[in-house]
Order: C-alpha cells, then sequence, then structure tokens
C-alpha cells in the first residue's frame, strides 16, 4: 500500500469515533474527549447506536447516516462488531482505521480468524489501517489524538513507533515531567496491515520528524526491515529499544503480543547493518533523540566544560568507554583559556573552571571552546554553588548556542530541585538537558554514531565470477537425491573448493583396498575421517585417525574406524572413509553461517579451532556482505590483530581471508537454501600463502515434502 | 495344493515387512496368497489369559482379516514354554489344524518363524520342524550382509539341507551404502558358489523400521492436542527439547524426521520448532501450551502430542517402539516396500522357484 495513504491516518479533514460513549469511564469516551481536546480543526463524527449527543455533539447511529465524507474512523467496539464497522466504513469510502479494539490474535482460537477476516476487509476496500489492539495514534502538528491515553505531548521532532501501547503511555507521561516533544505517536499493537516498515517509510519523508524512535517485540519481516532501514538512516536516525531480546525477555514478549524473538547476536548484527542506534532502555533512547532531533550530528571530538573537577573526571571516562575522542585544543584556545581562568583551572580538555567560577567565567570559557575548530560537540555540566544562578547560566548558554549553530551542545546539571526552571528553559529551547553525566556522554555518542552510520561509505557488492556454480548445483542435487539434506565431510569441501577456497586433497574410500591407493595416491602421511551424514562430532566416536604413515595403518585404520562408528553410533549410514591429505596448520579462525529466522543468513568469523567457544572472540553480520564488511567483520575480533602480526610474529594472509569470506558470501547468494555451514578451522597461513579449510560442514534446508 | 514359504533370519530382520511386501506382489497379480505364524510371541495381552504378538495382530488387520487370530497364529507363548512337554504334546495337531483352515484356497502361505531356526527345538517346534510338518521351503533374510551374518545364514542353509528342508535362497536386507558394492561382489559370488539362491539385495531404508506418529501416540497414550490428519508421518530421530531456542536450530536441521519432547511451558522454544518444520512434538508433563504455539502448530500442521509422564519416562517408553509392527505403519509402508521389492528382488525367478 501506498505509504502516502498514513496521510488518511495522520492528517484526517475529517473522523468519526465508532464507539464513542457518553459514560466518561469508557475509552469510547476517552478517545473523543482527546481528538476534540487536542485541537483538531476537522469535522467529528461520533458514532453510538443509540443516537443523541455526546460531548455536546450530534451522535450518529451508524457510519453510513452521516452524509459527509470521512478519512479515518476510530474503532473501539466490542470485537465481535469490528469486522462489521470496518466493512461498512469500507462501502461508505472510508480511507483509514485505527482499531482500538483488543481481541484478535493476541487470544487466540476465533480472534485469530477474526483478525484473518479483518485483513481481508481492509485488503478489499483497500483501507489503510493501524492495529487492531491499540493505543491509538497522536499527530501534534495536525493536531489530533486519537489515543485513549491521558496526555497530549507537545510538539516536537521526534516520532515513536511502539508495539506495546503500555509503552505509549508510560513514555508519553515521563514526556511531559521530562519537556520532551513529538512529531508523532503511534501504537502499532497487532499490526495486521500496517507495521513498523510502512510507518519508517512514510516517516523518512516527514518533514516534522527528525528521529525515528522504535520500541518493537518483534519484527516480522526481518530481511525487508533491513534494507529499508539501511536506506533511511542515510537520511534520518532510527534509534530502536528491542524487547525480547534475550532468552528470558523472549519469553515475556511471546506472552504479549505472540511474537519470536530471534537472538540477540542476530539483532545486534542486524541493527548494525541496517545502522540503527540500539538503546538499552527508554531514558537511553530518549536522550538519543533529544540530541539527534535538536542538534547538528558532529563529526566527534567532544569538548567538556564544568565547575566541577570530579564531573569533568567521570564524563571523560565515560567518554572514552563509548568509543568517543575527546578534542584537543589549539594553542591559541590554550593561551586564551590561559589568560582566562585563574592558575588552579584545568585548561586542557576537559575544563575545570574550579569552583569559585561565576556565570561570566562559564560563559566566557564555553565561547573560547567553542570557537576551536577542533571541537564540535561541548558537555556543560554544572554543579550547584551559590555562584552561579542555574538559569541565568541556561540562557547564556541558548546564546552561545544561537553564535555557533553548527556545533551541537548538551548539558549536564548534576542535581535536582535547583535546576528545575533551567530544564525547563533549556529544553524549550531544544538544547538537551540531562541530570546525570552518563546520560550526557549517551546523547554525544548517539550524535558521533549517527555521524558514524550516515557516513559510511555505501556497500558496493561484488559478483565473484570465477566460481563453478553448476559444478556445485550437481553436489547439492546429488545429496538430494540421496534422500539427504546434511553434506558429508567431503562434499562440503568440493562444494567450497568449486567456490574458489581452498580444500585439502581428499578421497572417500569404501573399502581398506580403496583406502589404499587413496593414501599412496595422496601421498603419505594422511587423515581418515568416518564419512557419515549423521556423525557430526568425529572425534567423539573413535571416527578420527591422524598422521598414517604406510598402507597398513591406512587399513587398520579403516577397519577400527568403521567398527568404531558401527558401536558407538549404530543408526548412522556409513557411507565409507574419508582419506584425506595431512596439511600444515597455521593460525586457525573459523567461518560460519547459520540461517537466522527473522533476518536470514548470518555469518560468523573468529578465532577458530578447538577454543572457539571458550575466548567467543567472533563478530557478526547479516549476510550479503560487501568487501568492507568483510574487513569489518575481522576488524572486530582479536584474531585481527595476530593476523597483522601480533608481537613480531609473521602477518597472515588477510586478502585471502577477506576473499574466503566474500566466496562463502556468493556460495550462500547462489545457494540460499544453505542453512548451515562451517568452516573450523579455517587454516590462515602467512601473507602470500593463502588459507585452507580443514574441516567443513553444511547442511541444507529440509526440502519441503 | 498351497505352496509353502518359510520365511526366517537372525533377529530383528524384517521379516514381516517383506512378507507383507511380497504377499501384496502375489496378490496383486492375482494369487491367493496367506500369512500364517504357528507360533507367536505373547506380547501384549488382549484379556485375561489371551495374548497376542504384534507381528499377529497387524498382519490380520491388513491382509488376514477375514480369519480368527488362532487360526493365523494357533500357539502363543510367553516366557515360559518347557510345560509343553518334551515333544510338544499335541502341538504338531494343533498347528496342522489352523494351516489346513489357513491354506484353504490358497495359491501360497507365507510362514513366519517364531525366532531363529533352532528356537523351541526342545518342544519340536524349531523351524526345521515347522518346514517339514507344512512342507515349507525356506527363505532366508539375511540382515546388512556383514561377513559374520552371511556366514550365519550359510550355517543355517547347509543345516538345512542335512535335514531334508528344501531351501529357496536368501534376501540381504538393509544393506548399509558403504557395504552396498561388496555385497553385491564378493559377497554375491561366495553364496553362488555355495550354491544358495540369492534373490536380491535391499539397501538400508530408515523408513522400514521408523514408527508412525500415530504408532507412537498410541504407544505413550498420547491426547492429540492438533493435526490428527497428519499422523501418518514416520518419525526419524528422536530429540529431547532441553536447549535454548538458538542452539536448537542446529539439532533439527541435521537430524532426519525429528520428534521433539519438551515441555508445554517452553513457549519461545516450541515456537521455533514449529518455525523449523519438525516432524512432531511430544508435550511432556501434561503442560498444555499457549495458544499461540497450538494455531502455529494448526497453521504448519504439525503435531502436538500431549502426555502426562516426564520426559524420561515417555523417552523410556518410546524405546519400546523400536521394531515393533502395527497394522498402521505397515499400510503407510506397503508402496515403499513393494517398489523395493519390484527394484531390487529377482521377482520372477523368486515364482518361478515357489509356483514351480
Amino acid at each position: 500500500m501506498d505509504p502516502a495513504s498514513l496521510d488518511y491516518v495522520f492528517k484526517p479533514s475529517s473522523v468519526a469515533i465508532v464507539g464513542a460513549s457518553r459514560n466518561p469511564g469508557k475509552i469510547g469516551h476517552v478517545i473523543l474527549r482527546n481528538i476534540l481536546e487536542s485541537g483538531y480543526r476537522g469535522r467529528v463524527y461520533p458514532i453510538n447506536i443509540n443516537g443523541g449527543e455526546i460531548l455536546g455533539l450530534k451522535a450518529y447511529t451508524s457510519i453510513d447516516n452521516v452524509n459527509e465524507d470521512i478519512d479515518l474512523i476510530v474503532v473501539a467496539v466490542p470485537a465481535k462488531y469490528v469486522n462489521q464497522v470496518v466493512k461498512e466504513a469500507g462501502e461508505k469510502g472510508v480511507k483509514a482505521a485505527v482499531i482500538i479494539t483488543a481481541g484478535f490474535k493476541e487470544v487466540g482460537g476465533e480472534g485469530v480468524e477474526r483478525e484473518r477476516e479483518l485483513a481481508r476487509i481492509v485488503d478489499r476496500y483497500g483501507i489503510r489501517m493501524i492495529g487492531p489492539n491499540c493505543l491509538g495514534v497522536i499527530d501534534t502538528y495536525t493536531p489530533i489524538n486519537t489515543t485513549f491515553a491521558q496526555v497530549m505531548p507537545k510538539r516536537g521532532n521526534i516520532a515513536f513507533i511502539s508495539q506495546s501501547g503500555a509503552m505509549c503511555t508510560a513514555t508519553l507521561d515521563w514526556a511531559v515531567e521530562s519537556y520532551i516533544g513529538f512529531s508523532k505517536v503511534v501504537s502499532i499493537g497487532n499490526k495486521t496491515s500496517t507495521d513498523e516498515l510502512d510507518l519508517i517509510q512514510y516517516l523518512a519523508d516527514d518533514d516534522e520528524t527528525k528521529a525515528i524512535l522504535l520500541y518493537v517485540e518483534s519484527i516480522d519481516n526481518g530481511q525487508d526491515f533491513i534494507e529499508l532501514a539501511r536506506e533511511v538512516t542515510r537520511r534520518k536516525p532510527i534509534l530502536v529499544l528491542k524487547g525480547g531480546i534475550t532468552e528470558a525477555g523472549a519469553k515475556a514478549a511471546i506472552s504479549h503480543t505472540g511474537a519470536l524473538a530471534g537472538r540477540f547476536e542476530a539483532y545486534q548484527a542486524a541493527f548494525k547493518k541496517a545502522g540503527i542506534i540500539l538503546a538499552t532502555d527508554v531514558s537511553q533512547l530518549f536522550d538519543y533523540a533529544v540530541a539527534l532531533s535538536t542538534q547538528p550530528v558532529t563529526k566527534g571530538a567532544v569538548a567538556v566544560i564544568s565547575n566541577a573537577g570530579g564531573l569533568c573526571i567521570l564524563t571523560a571516562d565515560q567518554l572514552v568507554r563509548r568509543g568517543i575522542r575527546l578534542a584537543t585544543f589549539s594553542d591559541d584556545t590554550i593561551e586564551r583559556l590561559r589568560a582566562r581562568l585563574p592558575p588552579t583551572a584545568a585548561i586542557y580538555n576537559p575544563v575545570d573552571i574550579v569552583g569559585d567560577g561565576d556565570k561570566e567565567r562559564y560563559l566566557d570559557t564555553l565561547d573560547i571552546i567553542l570557537s576551536d575548530d577542533n571541537v564540535s560537540t561541548v558537555i556543560c555540566l554544572l554543579a550547584p554553588t551559590a555562584l552561579i544562578d542555574p538559569y541565568e547560566l541556561a540562557v547564556g548558554i541558548s546564546e552561545a548556542k544561537e553564535r555557533y549553530p553548527e556545533k551541537a551542545i548538551i548539558t549536564a546539571f548534576v542535581g535536582g530541585p535547583l535546576f528545575r526552571e533551567a530544564k525547563r528553559y533549556l529544553m524549550e529551547v531544544g538544547i538537551p538537558y540531562m541530570d546525570m553525566t552518563v546520560r550526557a556522554v549517551d546523547a554525544a555518542y548517539a550524535l558521533y554514531k549517527y555521524r558514524e552510520i550516515r557516513d559510511r561509505k555505501p556497500c558496493r557488492y561484488v559478483t565473484i565470477h570465477d566460481v563453478d556454480h553448476e559444478y556445485a548445483a550437481s553436489i547439492i542435487q546429488r545429496v538430494r537425491m540421496d534422500g539427504r539434506n546434511v553434506l558429508m565431510e567431503h562434499e562440503a569441501k568440493e562444494l567450497l573448493k568449486a567456490y574458489g577456497i581452498s580444500v585439502p586433497k581428499s578421497y572417500l574410500a569404501k573399502s581398506p583396498i580403496d583406502a589404499v591407493s587413496a593414501a599412496e595416491y595422496i601421498g603419505y602421511p594422511v587423515v581418515m575421517k568416518v564419512a557419515s551424514p549423521d556423525i557430526l562430532h568425529k572425534t567423539d566416536i573413535g571416527g578420527v585417525r591422524l598422521n598414517l604413515e604406510g598402507p597398513d595403518e591406512v587399513e587398520d585404520a579403516y577397519e577400527d574406524i568403521i567398527a568404531n562408528a558401527s558401536r558407538l553410533a549404530p543408526k548412522a549410514r556409513l557411507y565409507g572413509v574419508l582419506v584425506e591429505e595431512m596439511v600444515d596448520v597455521g593460525v586457525e579462525a573459523i567461518v560460519g553461517v547459520t540461517m537466522d529466522l527473522q533476518f536470514g543468513h548470518l555469518m560468523m568469523f573468529g578465532m577458530g579451532g578447538v577454543y572457539t567457544e571458550l575466548f567467543r572472540d567472533v563478530s557478526f553480520s547479516v549476510l550479503p556482505i560487501c568487501r568492507e564488511d568483510a574487513v569489518e567483520m575481522i576488524k572486530e575480533t582479536k584474531l585481527y590483530h595476530i593476523l597483522r602480526g601480533y608481537r613480531g610474529l609473521e602477518p597472515m594472509d588477510m586478502e585471502r581471508t577477506v576473499d574466503t569470506l566474500l566466496r562463502i558470501n556468493q556460495l550462500i547468494r547462489d545457494f540460499p537454501e544453505i542453512v548451515e555451514l562451517d568452516v573450523n578451522p579455517l587454516s590462515i597461513y602467512q601473507v602470500g600463502k593463502g588459507v585452507k579449510a580443514l574441516d567443513v560442514k553444511i547442511v541444507l534446508a529440509r526440502e519441503v515434502k | 495344493m498351497a505352496k509353502n514359504i518359510f520365511v526366517t533370519g537372525s533377529g530383528a530382520v524384517g521379516k514381516t515387512l517383506l512378507i507383507y511386501g511380497l504377499m501384496n506382489i502375489l496378490m496383486e497379480e492375482g494369487y491367493t496368497v496367506r500369512y500364517f505364524k504357528p507360533v507367536s510371541r505373547g506380547m501384549d495381552r488382549l484379556g485375561p489369559g489371551k495374548w497376542v504378538d504384534d507381528d499377529v495382530l497387524a498382519m490380520k488387520e491388513v491382509v488376514m482379516e477375514s480369519f480368527e487370530l488362532q487360526d493365523i497364529s494357533p500357539i502363543v507363548i510367553r516366557e515360559r514354554f518347557l510345560e509343553y512337554g518334551v515333544g510338544g504334546d499335541g502341538l504338531t495337531e494343533l498347528i496342522l489344524k489352523a494351516h489346513e483352515k489357513i491354506g484353504e484356497d490358497a495359491d501360497a502361505i507365507f510362514i513366519e518363524s517364531y525366532g531363529e531356526m533352532n528356537s523351541l527345538s526342545s518342544i519340536g517346534l524349531s523351524g526345521f520342524d515347522i518346514c517339514r510338518l507344512t512342507g515349507a521351503k525356506l527363505l532366508y533374510i539375511i540382515k546388512n550382509g556383514y561377513d559374520v551374518d552371511v556366514d550365519e545364514a550359510v550355517y543355517w542353509l547347509s543345516e538345512a539341507s542335512k535335514r531334508g528342508v528344501e531351501k529357496l535362497g536368501v534376501i540381504i536386507n538393509g544393506v548399509p551404502v558403504h557395504l552396498w558394492d561388496r555385497v553385491d561382489t564378493l559377497i554375491r559370488d561366495f553364496l553362488s558358489k555355495l550354491d544358495i539362491n540369492l534373490y536380491g539385495l535391499i539397501p538400508d531404508k530408515e523408513e522400514f523400521m521408523a514408527p508412525t506418529l500415530l504408532d507412537v501416540a498410541a504407544t505413550l497414550d498420547a491426547e492429540i492436542l492438533c493435526c490428527d490428519d497428519q499422523l501418518d508421518k514416520f518419525v526419524g530421530d528422536v530429540l529431547i527439547g532441553a536447549m535454548r531456542p538458538s542452539s536448537a536450530l542446529k539439532w533439527l536441521r541435521t537430524s532426519r524426521n525429528p520428534l521433539v519432547i519438551t515441555g508445554g511451558d517452553r513457549t519461545e522454544l516450541l515456537l521455533t520448532l514449529l518455525e523449523s518444520g519438525v516432524t512432531g512434538i511430544i508435550l511432556t508433563g501434561n503442560l498444555y501450551p499457549a495458544i499461540k504455539v497450538v494455531e502455529r502448530a494448526r497453521e504448519k500442521n504439525i503435531p502436538l502430542l500431549l502426555v502426562n509422564t516426564d520426559t524420561y519416562t515417555t523417552v523410556d517408553r518410546l524405546g519400546r517402539i523400536h521394531g515393533r509392527i502395527t497394522g498402521h505403519s505397515l499400510k503407510r509402508k506397503k508402496d515403499i516396500i513393494i517398489d523395493m521389492l519390484r527394484e531390487h528382488v529377482d521377482l520372477d525367478r523368486f515364482k518361478k522357484d515357489i509356483f514351480g
């Protein structure tokens, strides 16, 4: 559906409230009152089967009885009547509907069927629907408030989309206290026909919105979500608070809105790719949002000014911990600061004007710092003293901000009631006010992080052509014909080889004599491994023998391996024994791919070998990846330092490692039916000597019968 | 006069299923064929003092409907049988009477052995005794085709010749992939040199031994919460769902037709299982799952079986299902076994050896 049709939800010229009530305790009454009190200027039609008058307006007995056109209906009748109401609205030509009523998918049974039917109806009539099972929608610019929340937020540039209605009411009330304004608030409920994707698309082009905030518990079209967000975040920041990111959280999410939460790593990788900034709680979400919706996105270097040394130190620590650079002042700035400040002051960043500093000293210092080209963001800290009137200082800061509109200012006045007036003033003029240093640092982080996201180079996906796609397809087909979805090691290695990744020479032997001739062909010493799609941990059942030197050893190994496998894995299908070239092991890495149920294929890179699980030195990325992504994945691990040549070690073949990730990426693009792939170890040799996949596991999706 | 084929082998070699397949093939060609198990093992209790063998019950259901259980299998033995006395006083008469009833108007009777060829020798009911009594020819089923299996078959077949029992030959059933070439060349030659007919090799096929979900539900006495029209699916691997959903995925993807046992309260795991497409789910401890789970199972056509036992007991009871045969699973496997026999067994020769 065209995103523009959401205009009928946010900017309707007329609205009907179906289920409007005279009883102030009813939701249908509250919504009507909220619409009227929000200052809505369009036509309003209360619909109530008994007619009469509600809140001074004539009530109609049905939508049909309204003679004029209706853009939007807000439905708050019992669940069993909803579908009938929406159908009538469709007949009348209503453009949009906000369904407040609960009792659909979330209750199971007939609710599920009812929701399906509702989806069919809105689809048939082309109605843009929000909900069901939601709080409603607010637009502060229209203005209109179709929710049953108790507060109407003030106007601002933050759009807030929430899957939970209760999160909306909690946030709205809290936001009043914090002087935070919104452009739009949407509770999406069961998101039957309008989901977060539709809204992001709409808000991306909404001039009143500067930052898009989401509280979500489930994301249904993970891959589309990433793609859309990646595009939108180049223009506008998207900030997400995701419920159900841990397994325990997911449990609550399921019982809440019926969502299937994915793994934490998958979410992190997906959000990274999408350019989304993830917040850990509501206050952090809004600290990010306030900064991004009021301040220019700056290049990073931060200066700190304070009248309290303790606050300076804390802030500097917190900045460093979040990877934000403290600005180095120019010589001129240092000279000027030295001239202006008493000798006890700290004139290098962070700047401490010391406790006896007054407003003039503070503001002069701020001016000097702001004029330094090395500074793009200033965090203004204040501890209460009798020498500085916080309100007057706030006014001074806002005047300074006017002189330097291209620079970002964030304030953290650490205190309580003494700063109440300053807080209100600063927030009203659009300068972020925080009551803790860590929150100011969060705000600075948002500006720095978003700058990084906005400026990142667009990923250029390159197709690798020197692969033997046809041969790879034939391997997969053979596995399928054999009724399997697990590739045996030699098949998996053949597949990688077809994609230009080096593997040891190997041969599948079906008898001891076979094994000996294979070994002679490959050259001693050899490795032998049981070949069975059902045995994943070959060592555990005595299915691996290393360093075999001659025909007798090979023959014995064959018999032993088959005997061990038959005894310890009696149900496993044995296809023989793999005879393989014995190769030197370089630096052991792991490259894995797993198909995430929400975001599609996820690639992992990190330290390989037997210690993989112990060190957990791994990074993730959602596929597809480009060269830059591959390099970044490697850089995110500690293994990177070893590959670069840690403390005099020889540098390893980084180029072939990157190339291997890209080739696996290509393999997955060509054969998306691969649901699991594990190369462990991927042995990385010195520069110029390449890499080798020493053990490979590949699993295909089960075929749908 | 009906031709009699005595089918035996060592252990669980798939005798009943092969007989069922061969019978169906002959019946399709217009022959009247019967099933007879003179002595069977009483495994299921029908009533006071009345016991029955699963094989017999299943075969009655699928090919011997109009016959009485006591005619299909006149002697049912539990643990004790020496009470019958040396030579089994009067037992042979019972067998012959039933054999006559079963064989009425029949072209051929497949007689299934009680155990090994030598079992029940003490009471005069060994395989050799039954063959002599009914004039049956011996069809020996070799399992897998490892050397020891072949060795054992060679012994019993030569013993049969010594004791005046006519032999038809052997079928090697369930040959694993890695043994196929060897069995097909070396062992085929070996048997041929001993003048033993090899009718064919049948590859290892997991469905042969696999129970269906209905078998599972019946064994566990489960309440079926969803999708009772999907119970004819075969069960492969049995997994215990005790891991996190993300870890479960790895196991699920590498397993064959997985049946997962877990608690009904593990909603997030259950949803993952349903998304990844398992064969069936057993919910233990009588914990009814969330509405969402049942709805999703319906959409995905994945049966949910609720049992009141704990995980350990459930697994233990499931263990007993292996190798057991039901009428339902036989019917379900009919086409597969017929196809396998047609593809891998020299049926013309087999028929010629029976009917001349």
